[in-house]
């Protein structure tokens, strides 16, 4: 089997520069099948599946472009293609269960709010972690795609037209439309504790 | 603050039209995909507006609540290794 043309790669060669290059992205992809599918093992047979594409047609990649929008767009056309079909059911995330739980809380006012220890602010934290998930994942897969790709991994519009197959200016209004969607369900987390709890340092 | 109220509301078609601009490229700003004469634009507009002030900071902190909120899960192990040892034996 190893009868090799000059500009072919060897197996071992291929193999070195596949890591190197495409194995650094396996964070970001794992979490965007997480997100697309909602489940662990369907997420990692997402993400297995796109390697194997990735290594299949590793030919084509050029060294040094974009190994993370090459991934994500085999990825996306994985899960369009072979995986909606066969994948179960769709939210396994008990969004009202968390929704309730936190409600309760409301009534105890703001004085309770400040008085909040550390371990009781990380509880707090973790509710909204929950809660925010709940809503992304509410969304219809397009638009929490395109929140995933733009706000969690800071795609340009240009490499998420290229992922998703449709010009920018779908892109844009689309993004348009799923962060309406999140206002709304967010909406009050605007009110009570304005969208930033200030429980972290900011990144900007 | 007054006083830009007050300029404002002396050119209050021609702030509308201004408004109408920059909350159209408000997500464009936001997701740093605007033109450095659009950025200008709309950041000088913000100095005088504060309803389009407060629309930004809206819009900016959604998308930070985002990022800072939506826990990332690690990668199983076991996926990294599985994934190797598939394409080491793949000829």
């Amino acid at each position: 089997m190893s009868e090799e043309k000059a500009n072919q790669l060897s197996k071992e060669e291929k193999d070195r520069r596949f890591e190197t290059e495409l194995m650094p992205v396996i964070g970001p992809l794992y979490n965007f099948a997480f997100r697309l599918t909602l489940d662990e093992d369907d997420a990692n047979d997402l993400v297995q599946e796109t390697y194997l594409k990735a290594y299949r047609f590793f030919d084509y990649f050029e060294q040094g472009t974009n190994a993370k929008a090459w991934l994500f767009r085999i990825l996306k056309n994985s899960f369009i293609n072979d995986f909606r079909k066969k994948s179960k059911q769709p939210a396994k995330v008990d969004y009202n269960e968390v929704e309730s739980y936190y409600n309760t809380d409301d009534v105890e006012g703001e004085g309770e709010m400040a008085a909040t220890s550390d371990m009781r602010s990380q509880a707090v934290q973790e509710l909204i972690g929950d809660e925010v998930a709940g809503a992304l994942n509410s969304l219809p897969v397009d638009f929490r795609t395109v929140i995933i790709l733009c706000d969690l991994e800071g795609f340009t519009y240009e490499e998420m037209a290229k992922i998703l197959d449709i010009p920018i200016g779908t892109v844009r209004s689309r993004l348009h439309r799923a962060r309406n969607f999140l206002k709304e369900k967010l909406e009050k987390y605007a009110k009570t504790m304005g969208y930033n709890a200030d429980g972290n340092h900011d990144d900007e | 603050m007054e006083t830009t109220t007050t300029t404002l509301q002396g050119d209050v078609t021609a702030a509308n039209a201004d408004c109408d601009k920059v909350i159209s490229i408000l997500e464009m700003i936001i997701d740093e995909e605007a033109s450095s004469d659009d950025r200008s634009y709309f950041y000088k507009h913000l100095e005088e507006c504060k309803t389009c002030f407060e629309a930004h900071n809206h819009q900016k902190m959604l998308k930070s609540f985002l990022k800072m909120n939506v826990k990332r899960k690690d990668v199983p192990a076991s996926l990294i290794s599985t994934i190797k040892s598939i394409v080491h034996e793949t000829a």
